[in-house]
């Protein structure tokens, strides 16, 4: 169990209803995992795939992530995003990134705070969201503990293998 | 206490047993049918990889791989060789493959009955909603669907649930993918996010079944977890055959909790489409005809059943189109029925492309490919940025609105060939 979990990064931002596709073009999803990598993001935020650094920060609106169950998330956690705060999520994008061991904040209209380019300090385990471009500070829901257990986990797949010895069909 | 059905479906397949369940409590429950496609990026398929030290799945029998669902053929290399790899793990753990030219994994799910009215299906494509279309509870799973082959259960948070009421009778040239079009247009693709949609009304209990499902898909579009529709005569007429389990009907209690209630007659309206690029985007047909159009789609998930194509055939026969058309019928069994029915000699007298079942160009994964600039039109649920080239478009629109745009090249009325 990690003691503290600090994401702190830019905040990269986009709107309201934004699609998984749109994030993750179909054109790219069968491509291999470079060519995905070098589009991802672009058709929302052209400087985005060049010039996202580990460890920034997704914001979106109301209802991200809607459409395709794309697995977005784990995409846009092996570009380097370290977190997602949103206003709200559809559920497919909201359990894709918890299962993808990629920490998602749904903070409703908070999330309008966070704007292009700022810094952004988020506590994980507590929830404490610091915008450190403006000053203020919001407060998210924690995770219920099985949640945080996956996402310390680095998503669903490490968090069974790492309890192997619970599933009588794993050798 | 009164409950929705989706509570007493949640409740049924509880690990633990359960008296009552409320909209936020969290229910581990028993799968009844697990589902992926071949979807699957490569990244998921390495972390599917990490069940080759798997013994085994939870049951095979409640469990399938569908090929034929993004792609009608392996196109590439790549494609070719993951498509190998994945036949040879699904072999290795005694699942059955539906491989190519079967059809869409979820009118497959249907129509080969492992769903059923009160069963729990899951699947790993956002469109499992599919199956509230014969009662059954159908949702998303994604990575998750490790867990689901190792137990056979998973973790669920109870829905409130939204009703849907829609009366009256369609005038001629209107449809169901119409009506579905309209109502994402009215209520907006985020009325329902993260809720249980529950159908109802008179219209929609007169649909024959293939005719619920762009209702229960294109739940997905209002951003709805899961759907349903009481089961009813019709339903059970079209089981018949299917399901070879024993089943209960199940229905909400009549004083169960609905969280809000929409309400729509359907008796005045004209065709719909959505416009290039939102699924919420809607107008009535009129305000766009004589829009250029290159490509239409007969086909897709809600577009492709054998009614649809009656439909189509009806418009298309004796005519040429002046677009590029593809057919592409939801399953075999679609196939089937169009080729028994004379439907396809029609679509190919008519200059149109026949290709095996398959999602169509809802997303040119596979064929129809679009170069920027140019336009399709298609039934299917979706016409977002990013599902077909950068700077090419998609209007959404009933088989009947895309068969007779498909003979001018141009946004047409299907009432005209009526």
């Amino acid at each position: 169990m990690k003691k503290e979990w600090i994401v702190e990064g830019n905040v990269w931002k986009v709107g309201n209803n934004v699609n998984t596709e749109s994030i993750t073009p179909s054109k790219w999803l069968h491509e291999g995992h470079d060519l995905l990598m070098a589009h991802i993001g672009e058709l929302l935020i052209p400087d985005f795939p060049n010039k996202v650094q580990r460890g920034d920060i997704w914001v979106g609106g109301t209802n991200l992530g809607c459409s395709s169950s794309r697995n977005a998330p784990l995409f846009l956690k092996d570009k380097g995003i370290g977190a997602i705060v949103c206003n709200g999520a559809s559920r497919i994008f909201y359990r894709n990134a918890v299962n993808s061991g990629l920490p998602i904040f749904s903070i409703g209209e908070d999330a309008e705070k966070l704007n292009m380019g700022d810094r952004v300090r988020i506590n994980v385990k507590s929830g404490h969201i610091q915008n450190l471009t403006s000053g203020e500070e919001f407060q998210a829901k924690s995770f219920p503990d099985f949640i945080m257990a996956i996402l310390e986990a680095g998503g669903i797949g490490q968090y069974i293998l790492s309890r192997k010895s619970e599933y009588n069909l794993l050798k | 206490m009164e409950f929705t059905a989706i509570e007493k479906i949640l409740m049924s397949h509880s690990v633990e047993p359960l008296e009552s369940v409320s909209p936020g409590d969290f229910v581990t429950a028993h799968i009844d049918y697990a589902g992926i496609h071949e979807g699957v990026d490569a990244r998921k398929f390495e972390q599917f990889n990490q069940l080759g030290e798997m013994k085994g799945v939870f049951d095979p029998e409640k469990i399938g791989v569908f090929l034929s669902h993004h792609f009608c053929t392996a196109h590439s290399d790549e494609l070719a060789e993951n498509q190998r790899e994945t036949r040879k793990w699904a072999c290795n753990l005694g699942l059955k493959v539906f491989d190519f030219g079967s059809g869409i994994a979820h009118i497959l799910i249907i129509e080969q009955g492992y769903a059923y009215p009160g069963a729990l299906c899951l699947f790993g494509d956002s469109h499992a909603n599919a199956y509230g279309a014969v009662g059954a509870m159908g949702t998303q799973c994604g990575l998750e669907m490790l867990e689901i082959f190792l137990t056979g259960k998973l973790w669920f948070r109870v829905p409130e649930t939204h009703k849907y009421i829609i009366e009256g009778n369609t005038q001629m040239g209107v449809y169901p993918r119409d009506v579905i079009q309209h109502i994402v247009g009215e209520v907006g693709m985020d009325a329902s996010v993260y809720k249980a949609i529950e159908w109802d009304g008179s219209y929609i209990h007169s649909l024959p079944v293939p005719l619920r499902f762009p209702f229960t898909l294109m739940s997905t579009e209002l951003g709805a977890k899961c759907c349903f529709i009481e089961p009813d005569d019709i339903t059970l007429e079209y089981l018949k055959g299917r399901v070879k389990r024993p089943f209960e009907m199940i229905k909400s209690d009549p004083g169960a909790n609905f969280e809000k209630i929409y309400r729509f007659d359907v008796s005045d309206l004209e065709p719909q489409v959505a416009a290039p690029s939102s699924p919420e985007n809607t107008s009535p047909l009129s305000e766009v005809l004589g829009k250029n159009i290159d490509q239409v789609c007969i086909g897709t998930c809600t577009g492709g059943s054998i009614y649809d194509f009656r439909e189509a055939a009806k418009i298309l026969k004796g005519k040429q189109v002046k677009a590029r058309t593809l057919i592409i019928p939801a399953t075999r069994e679609v196939l089937k029925e169009c080729t028994a029915e004379g439907l396809m000699e029609t679509f190919v007298d008519s200059g149109c492309d026949i290709f095996p079942a398959y999602c169509g160009t809802c997303q040119t994964f596979s064929v129809g490919h679009l170069a920027p600039g140019e336009t399709q039109m298609h039934p299917g649920p979706r016409n977002w940025p990013g599902r077909t080239a950068e700077g090419s478009f998609a209007y959404l629109a009933s088989p009947a609105t895309c068969a007779a745009t498909a003979i001018t090249g141009k946004i047409a009325d299907p009432r005209e060939y009526l």
